[in-house]
């Protein structure tokens, strides 16, 4: 049985598992400075665990709970470690409001951010592991900006990155150095595989940036670079689209967005050539 | 036993006086936000902080989770009022009375209760001739009853005093729709006149008069077998209670109960909220009350069982006699909803689905979505 306390920042969890290889890829995916001791009060309680039943000796399924409330149906146990992070993911979006949370890639140069915001298949993952890789970038996160309210400053919550499919080969390629997770088969986004993030994303995960641009990417093999650039009604009804508590901050969740639309440039990028987007990134836009 | 950071009984004085927490440290602070929260209970103490304006001096860590769990009640009481006015908009051409029944009443009232009060579904209670009405009507507005197996919908129609819950398939907001307080089949449904009589009206909603509007969140705690939100449940009752206190209340209060026949349930919830929260009953009440209902064995029974399902649940104060004491809520609240033969019936059918879950798993019966 594992207990552990991982300062996630700006969080602290306390996880727990029984389950043998979400311990093994816990220590393969974080940092051991962000393993520390349990003097320092967690902010949530999560963990995965074999589900009960007497099907656990034909079809194993694992259940995540966060402190002791089981708030999804049961998963293959093969999924366990991804559902342990995409839980992780469900506590900070539904619990954390101290931040307007959009759900987007995050990576900065330096202190420049550039959101990434996309629905799945987007390739939002993919650039956002290709960008935090590069040098003098990092990441902040490949899920969830946590956006402090009424401001453009922008929290990071490093944490691996969630590869799926495809994109899974092409990252080997680019990065054949670095950490990947087990692997978790024919989940409900396909084949997932996380990505320890480098190390200068963790050296940096308690610098604040502020967002300059925001970019929505869309992958298409036949197009090397398009860009366009968004007014400010698109850009605002694209990324309020994105926006997980948005109806939880009210007023101020509203006042975020305009904030951010008004004063970022914002474009939509149809690309299949990661290293153009990176190079009209630092040329044009930072 | 486990080591306990802070006991059962501080939680329970945390409800009753919010300032009693301002000494803890971080670590406490950890299990009773963690408690509070599997509880329901992290907004109202929140709410009772600001009240009292001691939010500022507490340490970071809790001002961070007591602030967050505020926005959340927050925007649940902002969803209730505009759930509300979608249901009255789409109703509109039926000139539906609809009374609200606990945490939309003590919204819409405003009551003490209502502070930080977390609210799931909005219950509404209608005339019965005007269920069939309201509910066709709120389909076709979006409102459609979850998909449930055709015993549990034929147990809803024929034997609750509610239709099925009915959820909005784009908003997610539930709706129980009722036209009585308690199930038909137990027998003991009130007419329900007695409570709607001298209802108030709130922005074109109705809510049942004060003694009513306690003596139904007593019911609904008291004629029930699922204690999952009892300490919550126990403490609106306590700040109801609390607030309405006058001599006109506990009067009203008292002969509602005689009428519809609650006096017992009346009994239990003065002796627990007494128990748990110091409560002020007048003496008067409560010995006419224990002159019909005391019973020292009987008692012995009720407290083992009560003050274990009204207290916090949380797996750090697990024991097993909290189970037992569950269970045993589980099978009165079975007993007192139904006759024998139905609830010989009930307790078949549940028993297999309970089984082939624990032999197949807890999902065996959820039906695979497509995604």
């Amino acid at each position: 049985m594992m207990r552990i306390r991982l300062e996630l920042p700006p969080f602290i969890f306390d996880i727990h598992s029984s389950v043998g290889f979400v311990e093994q890829n816990i220590h393969n995916m974080y940092p051991d400075d962000l393993f520390i001791n349990p003097s320092r009060p967690a902010d949530y309680f999560v963990g995965v665990e074999k589900a009960n039943g007497l099907r656990k000796f034909i079809r194993p399924q694992a259940s995540f709970s966060f402190d002791a409330i089981e708030p999804f149906k049961t998963l293959p146990l093969n999924h366990a470690y991804a559902s342990l992070e995409w839980g992780i993911n469900y506590v900070v979006a539904n619990q954390s409001l101290q931040y307007v949370i959009l759900h987007s890639g995050i990576v900065a140069k330096g202190d420049n951010a550039v959101l990434l915001p996309g629905p799945p298949g987007s390739g939002k993952s993919t650039m956002t592991a290709y960008l935090s890789g590069r040098q003098g970038w990092r990441l902040l996160s490949d899920e969830m900006a946590l956006i402090l309210p009424e401001t453009l400053k922008v929290q990071p919550f490093v944490r691996p990155i969630c590869l799926k499919n495809n994109s899974v080969d092409l990252v080997k390629r680019w990065y054949p150095e670095a950490k990947f997770s087990t692997v978790a088969r024919n989940t409900h986004k396909g084949d997932v595989v996380h990505l320890c993030p480098a190390d200068s994303s963790w050296q940096q995960r308690d610098e604040l940036a502020s967002v300059k641009a925001i970019v929505f990417p869309r992958y298409d093999e036949r197009i090397d670079l398009e860009i366009t650039e968004l007014n400010q009604n698109q850009g605002f009804m694209q990324l309020a689209q994105n926006a997980v508590n948005l109806n939880l901050h009210g007023q101020q969740g509203f006042n975020t967005l305009v904030s951010l639309i008004e004063n970022c440039a914002v474009f939509e990028v149809v690309y299949n050539n990661v290293e153009a987007v990176k190079t009209f990134l630092e040329q044009d836009v930072l | 036993m486990k080591q306990m950071l802070i006991e059962s009984k501080q939680i329970t004085a945390i409800l009753v006086d919010a300032s009693c927490c301002c000494t803890f440290n971080e670590y406490q602070w950890e299990t009773l936000i963690r408690v509070l929260r599997h509880e329901g209970l992290l907004a109202r103490v929140s709410a009772q902080l600001a009240q009292q304006g001691l939010l500022d001096d507490l340490p970071a860590y809790a001002q961070k989770h007591l602030h967050n769990a505020a926005i959340l009640a927050e925007k649940q009481h902002r969803s209730i009022v505009f759930e509300c006015q979608q249901i009255k908009k789409s109703t509109q051409q039926h000139g539906v009375k609809f009374y609200l029944l606990k945490g939309a009443a003590y919204v819409f009232c405003g009551n003490n209760t209502s502070w930080g009060r977390t609210c799931g579904d909005i219950d509404l209670l209608v005339d019965k001739s005007q269920i069939n009405v309201v509910e066709n009507t709120l389909l076709l507005h979006g409102w459609l009853a979850d998909d449930i197996d055709d015993y549990d919908n034929a147990y809803y129609r024929n034997w609750a005093h509610e239709i099925p819950p009915l959820k909005h398939t784009g908003r997610g907001s539930v709706i129980d729709l009722h036209h009585n307080l308690v199930p038909v089949v137990s027998g003991r449904a009130p007419k329900i006149e007695h409570f709607t009589d001298n209802a108030i009206e709130y922005d074109g909603f109705f809510v049942l008069p004060p003694a009513a509007m306690t003596l139904h969140s007593i019911v609904h705690l008291f004629i029930n077998e699922d204690f999952k939100h009892g300490l919550r449940d126990l403490n609106d009752i306590h700040l109801l209670f609390s607030e309405y206190n006058s001599e006109d209340f506990w009067h009203e209060l008292d002969n509602l109960a005689r009428k519809c026949g609650f006096t017992l349930e009346l009994y239990l919830a003065c002796r627990y909220s007494h128990r748990f929260f110091q409560t002020k009953i007048p003496c008067e009440l409560a010995s006419k009350l224990a002159q019909c209902h005391d019973n020292r064995l009987l008692n012995l029974l009720r407290d083992f069982i009560f003050s274990r399902v009204l207290n916090n649940k949380h797996p750090l104060y697990a024991r097993w006699s909290n189970s037992l004491a569950v269970t045993m809520a589980l099978v009165r609240g079975h007993y007192l909803k139904m006759p024998w033969p139905i609830l010989i019936r009930h307790t078949v059918h549940k028993s297999y689905r309970m089984s082939v879950r624990l032999l197949l798993g807890k999902s065996f019966f959820t039906k695979e979505q497509n995604s």
